[in-house]
C-alpha cells in the first residue's frame, strides 16, 4: 500500500502511513505482517508502575517507624526502641537491595552483612545502654561469632554449588581474611577477651588452608581473572 | 582455543568503557533484524543458537566484575530464543537473556538480534548472525552453502578471531605524542523533541534498491556514507533548526569506522573507532557542500596514521598506570562523574554505515531484507544505520522522541530525487488504543 502524501510504500501491516501518520489503504489481497510486536500498554506502562517491591517496602517501612516513633514517644518511654527498629527496617531495605537483588561478589554480600549486623548490634549497645552495661561483649562477643556464621554459610553454599559457580570458593578464601579483624582489634587492646577472636581466627585459617588444598588450582584462576589489571 | 582463553576473556580495549558507562536506563546496544519470508521457526532457530554459540567462542560469555576491570567468563548455559519484546533494543540483563551478553529473539518472520557493544561489534555481530542464519536453514532442511562468507559451525576457531586488535596494533607513544584532542568533541546541537516517557523507542527501517541508490550517489559525485550523512543533516536543518529561527548550529554526525581491512583484522570482537563530522548550519548549505564536508572528514579520519594514533591513544590510557590501579567501582566513578561534566552534547546523532554485508546467493529465496540499528538514548536521540544486504539498503532510524520529522523529511528528499521507499515501524509514537481502532 502506498501513501500517497509521503509518496512511499508502506510495508509493514497497518493502517497508517510511519511518517505521516495519515491514513492509507491495503492493496486488494496484499497480505502484510506487522514489522515489529505490537506496542502493548503493559510494555508501555511497565516502568511506569510505583508499585514495586521496593516502593510497597519502603512505604510499609515508613509507617511502621511512625507509629512506634509516636509510641515510643508519646508514653514517654525511658529507652528509644524505635531506633531499633527503624535500624532492623533499613537492614530488611538494604539487604534486598545490597544482598538479595545485586550482582556484586558473594563475598562483597557477606562482608556488608557483617557490617550491618554489627552495626545493628552496636544500635542495641547505645539505645539499651541501661540494661546491658557491660560494652565488651560487641567486640569480644559478637562481631567473632558474626564473622565465623558468615564464613561458615558462605562456606556451605560455597561446597553445596562447587560445580554450578567455582567462584564462591574464592569468596569464601576472600570472605576468610576477615577472619583476623577481632585479633588485630585484640592486638590494639580493643578487645579483652580473646578466647572468641582466637577462635573465629583459627576458624577461618582453617577454612582458609582447607580452601587452599582442594581447589587450589580453581582458587588461582579465579585470582588471575579478577585480579587482573 | 587454548585452555585459558575457553574461561575467561579480558574485555577489548573499546569495549572496556562500554560496561563502566551502562546505568538503569541506557546500555549500548545495537541490533541486525532479518525479515525471512515466512514465518520464523522458534523452536528451530533455539536448536541453531545452541549449535551456533559453539562457534564462537567470544561470544559464549557473560561480563564479570573483577577487582581492576570487567571481563568475560565461560557461560556454561545454553542461550535461547525469546519472543520480541515490543520495547527494540531493551536493556539487556542477566534476568532477560540468561547472562549473555546479546539476545536473539523473533516475531512472526522477523529474527532480532540486540548485542551489548562489549562483547562485539557490527562486524563481529553480522558474522554470528550468518552463521545462525546458515544453522537455522540448514536444520529447516533448505539447500544451503555458505559459499566461503560465513563462518559455519564445523569451520576451525581462529585464534585471532578473538584477540583485541587495538592491542595487537598497539605502538608505544610518549605521552607528548599522543593525539588525545582528537579523541575530545565539542559542544553540539543536541536534537530536541518530546521524548517517550519510558524505555520505549521509535524505530522507521526505509528498504530502497541499493543498485538505484548508488547511480544517485554517482551523480552527485559521492560515496552513499556521504549522501546519507548529508541528506540527514539536511533533514535536521530543515525540521529542527530553520523553522525555529535558530542561530547557526554545530551539528555533529559520530561516525564509527571499522578498521578491520585498514588493519587486516579478522576479530569478532570490538574493532572500530570514530570519525566525528562536524557542520556548522547555514542558510547556504547544499547537498554537494556537505557532501564535501563529509568527504573531507572522513578522508583525515581514515587515513592508517591517524588510526593507528588513535589507537596508541586509546591503549595508552588503558595501559596508564594510575588507571590500571585505581579499584573497578573507582574508574566507574569517575567515567560516570566525567560524563555527566563533560560527556553532554558532544554529538547530535550517531550514524553507522555498515556498507554491504555479504550473505551467500543460497540464502537468498528464504530472507527478505535485513537490517541495523544503534540504541538511542537522551544524549543522542536519533540514531541513524545504513546497511545493503543483496540488492535492498536498509536504512534504520532510531529515535527516543516523538516526533518523525527528521525521518519524513529525510524520506522526501529520496523520493524527489526518484527513489523508491518502502517504509515500516514500529509506531511507537501512536497511541495504542489509536491503534486498534484504525
Amino acid at each position: 500500500m502506498r501513501c500517497k502524501f509521503c509518496n512511499v510504500e508502506v510495508d509493514c501491516k497497518t493502517h497508517i502511513c510511519p511518517l505521516c501518520h495519515e491514513l492509507v489503504t491495503p492493496d486488494e489481497g496484499e497480505t502484510l505482517s506487522p514489522a515489529f510486536p505490537p506496542k502493548t500498554a503493559k510494555a508501555e506502562k511497565k516502568r511506569h508502575t510505583h508499585f514495586t517491591a521496593t516502593n510497597i517496602y519502603l512505604a510499609a517501612s515508613f509507617i511502621v517507624f511512625i507509629v512506634c516513633l509516636a509510641v515510643n514517644l508519646g508514653l514517654r518511654q525511658n529507652t528509644n526502641w524505635f531506633l531499633m527498629v527503624g535500624a532492623v527496617l533499613l537492614y530488611g531495605f538494604l539487604t534486598m537491595r545490597n544482598t538479595v537483588m545485586s550482582n556484586n561478589s558473594a563475598w562483597i554480600k557477606a562482608f556488608w552483612q557483617i557490617v550491618m549486623i554489627s552495626l545493628i548490634l552496636w544500635l542495641a549497645q547505645v539505645v539499651f545502654d541501661d540494661v546491658m552495661t557491660d560494652t565488651y561483649w560487641l567486640l569480644d562477643l559478637a562481631l567473632p561469632i558474626v564473622i565465623m556464621m558468615s564464613v561458615l554459610t558462605l562456606g556451605v553454599i560455597s561446597c553445596v554449588l562447587v560445580k554450578r559457580n567455582k567462584a564462591l570458593l574464592y569468596d569464601t578464601l576472600f570472605l576468610s581474611l576477615i577472619g583476623f579483624v577481632p585479633m588485630i582489634f585484640f592486638a590494639f587492646g580493643l578487645v579483652h577477651m580473646v578466647l572468641f577472636s582466637a577462635i573465629c581466627a583459627g576458624f577461618c585459617a582453617a577454612v582458609i588452608v582447607c580452601v587452599i588444598i582442594f581447589a587450589r588450582k580453581e582458587i588461582l584462576e579465579e585470582m588471575e581473572r579478577r585480579l587482573h589489571w | 582455543m587454548s585452555e585459558k582463553t575457553a574461561k575467561w576473556l579480558r574485555l577489548d580495549n573499546s569495549a572496556k568503557i562500554f560496561p563502566m558507562m551502562a546505568d538503569k536506563q541506557n546500555q549500548n546496544l545495537f541490533n541486525i533484524f532479518v525479515r525471512l519470508n515466512e514465518k520464523v521457526d522458534k523452536e528451530l532457530l533455539g536448536r541453531a543458537l545452541e549449535i551456533t554459540i559453539k562457534r564462537f567462542p567470544s561470544m559464549n560469555v557473560m561480563l564479570k566484575r573483577g577487582v581492576f576491570w570487567f571481563y568475560f567468563e565461560q557461560h556454561g548455559g545454553k542461550p535461547r530464543v525469546y519472543d520480541a519484546d515490543p520495547i527494540v533494543m531493551k536493556k539487556i540483563s542477566s534476568s532477560n537473556c540468561g547472562g549473555f551478553c546479546f539476545r536473539i529473539s523473533c516475531f512472526e518472520n522477523v529474527i532480532f538480534a540486540d548485542f551489548f557493544h562489549a562483547v562485539t561489534d557490527g562486524t563481529g555481530a553480522a558474522e554470528f548472525v550468518k552463521s545462525l542464519l546458515f544453522s537455522y536453514f540448514t536444520l529447516k532442511g533448505y539447500p544451503v552453502d555458505g559459499e566461503q562468507k560465513v563462518l559455519t559451525v564445523g569451520s576451525p576457531v581462529n585464534p585471532r578471531e578473538y584477540e583485541d586488535s587495538f592491542l595487537t596494533n598497539y605502538k608505544k607513544k610518549k605521552i607528548k605524542d599522543l593525539t588525545i584532542s582528537s579523541l575530545k568533541g565539542k559542544k553540539s546541537y543536541r536534537i530536541s523533541g518530546i521524548r517517550f516517557d519510558n524505555a520505549g523507542k521509535g524505530v522507521i527501517n526505509m528498504y530502497t534498491p541499493a543498485k538505484k541508490f548508488v547511480s544517485l550517489c554517482r551523480e552527485h559525485g559521492c560515496t552513499v556514507t556521504e549522501m546519507i550523512g548529508a541528506l540527514f543533516i539536511l533533514s535536521v536543518y530543515d525540521t529542527k533548526i530553520k523553522p525555529f529561527n535558530l542561530p547557526p548550529q554545530d551539528i555533529q554526525l559520530f561516525v564509527p569506522i571499522n578498521l578491520r581491512k585498514i588493519f587486516s583484522s579478522v576479530t569478532l570482537r570490538n574493532f572500530s573507532l570514530f570519525s566525528r563530522i562536524g557542520v556548522t548550519t547555514s542558510d547556504g548549505m547544499t547537498l554537494g557542500s556537505l557532501t564535501s564536508v563529509i568527504h573531507d572528514c572522513l578522508a583525515r579520519d581514515t587515513k592508517k596514521e591517524v588510526l593507528s594514533d588513535k589507537i596508541s591513544t586509546t591503549v595508552y590510557a588503558e595501559k596508564f598506570l594510575p588507571m590500571r590501579m585505581l579499584p573497578l567501582f573507582l574508574k566507574r566513578l569517575i567515567f560516570k562523574i566525567s560524563n555527566l561534566f563533560f560527556g553532554k552534547n558532544k554529538k547530535t546523532a550517531t550514524f553507522s554505515s555498515v556498507g554491504v554485508v555479504s550473505l551467500p546467493d543460497s540464502f537468498r529465496p528464504y530472507i527478505k531484507d535485513m537490517g541495523f540499528g544503534i540504541t538511542a538514548n537522551n544524549a543522542c536521540p536519533v540514531t541513524i544505520t545504513a546497511a545493503t544486504v543483496y540488492d535492498t539498503m536498509c536504512i534504520n532510524f532510531t529515535r527516543t522522541i516523538t516526533d518523525t520529522e527528521i525521518e519524513k523529511r529525510f524520506a522526501r528528499y529520496l523520493t524527489d530525487f526518484g527513489i523508491e521507499l518502502k517504509v515500516t515501524s514500529n509506531f511507537w509514537e501512536v497511541d495504542e488504543d489509536a491503534l486498534q481502532i484504525l
